[in-house]
């Protein structure tokens, strides 16, 4: 189970943006990241009570990244 | 996958800025409803990053609050924020280096799961919301906190009260931590301790001139990477050989 089904909170990717930097890291690369740090968040007390206040609102924030190259990798490999 | 619309974004890894847009409406998507967006890259605040070098993240000067989960937590936090954050506004005196009371709140509460006991990795509390410097020595307690400046009682007071983040409120005072200003400020019995720090000497001076430290401080700031300057040099130096060798090889 990933982090986001345990936590009900989305990484989704925006395809509609550019990364600003040029960053070429693939988009399955870039999500593990992010779900490790949000593992580091909820080992924490107070990380669990933001991640908490933020489920407990009812609605889901999506962590997302502007990766058109990613888009542009998976187009041109497609 | 359908990205959300019309919703808070925060941008903070890809960039190193945040910015925020209020939302009043929610997007169904893949039928849950998202609100906000984090923009975040972890990796431009990993040690080896161009971003960390440039930043100068090695430096203990400049690297509190700015590890990645550090970073994610604070625009998470925007994130919960939501439509509190359409009544912003600027801050100045005692608090100048904080910009606004949103990213006040969100390094004050950040500084709070940065002391948590219970979060094993962690930079240092965080004294400005501009760079990430860190919190005077003499300030980095629950209750010396307030001495930073008369505008930090009632932006804290403010906070606790506000219906929506009772819960959060709540939830962190019950943690175990060396910065626990949210916990102070519910603690009636302390309310007229804080009246008297938040208008102590310390308080009046920095309120008078923190603006001028901060406005030096921005001056001085590292900068964002610039342009990978020698891989467009190669990539320019690539296209004029082709160029010479086309030229040769009529």
């Amino acid at each position: 189970m990933d982090f986001g089904e345990r936590f009900l909170i989305d990484v989704v990717l925006d395809q509609e943006n550019s990364d600003p930097w040029g960053s070429s890291v693939r988009f399955d690369t870039w999500k593990l990241a992010v779900e490790r740090e949000l593992m580091k968040i909820a080992g924490s007390k107070a990380g669990m009570a933001l991640l908490t206040s933020l489920r407990n609102k009812g609605k889901f924030r999506a962590i997302c990244r502007r990766l058109l190259r990613w888009s542009a990798h998976r187009t041109s490999s497609s | 996958m359908v990205s959300p619309q019309n919703k808070l974004v925060l941008n903070c890894g890809s960039s190193n800025f945040s910015f925020a847009v209020p939302v009043d409406v929610a997007v169904p998507s893949k039928g849950r409803t998202y609100i906000a967006e984090v923009h975040f890259d972890p990796s431009g605040y990993m040690s080896g990053s161009v971003c960390y070098r440039r930043r100068h993240r090695g430096s203990f000067a400049f690297n509190r609050g700015a590890l990645p989960d550090e970073v994610l937590f604070h625009e998470l936090f925007h994130s919960l924020r939501g439509s509190e954050a359409a009544g912003n506004f600027g801050l100045n005196g005692g608090l100048s280096g904080h910009d606004d009371r949103e990213e006040f709140l969100a390094v004050v509460v950040t500084n709070i799961y940065i002391s948590d006991y219970t979060n094993g990795h962690r930079s240092g509390l965080r004294g400005a919301h501009f760079n990430h410097s860190p919190l005077d020595a003499n300030l980095s307690r629950s209750l010396t906190f307030f001495k930073s400046s008369p505008q930090v009682l009632p932006l804290m007071r403010a906070f606790v009260t506000t219906p929506s983040m009772r819960r959060l409120c709540e939830a962190l005072c019950s943690v175990k931590a060396s910065f626990k200003p949210v916990a102070a400020v519910m603690d009636r019995s302390l309310a007229p301790l804080l009246e008297k720090l938040s208008q102590s000497d310390q308080s009046i001076k920095r309120e008078a001139w923190m603006p001028f430290v901060t406005g030096a401080a921005r001056l001085t700031e590292p900068g964002p990477p610039a342009p990978d300057f020698a891989a467009g040099m190669k990539g320019l130096g690539e296209e004029l050989a082709r160029e010479a060798l086309s030229v040769l090889s009529r």
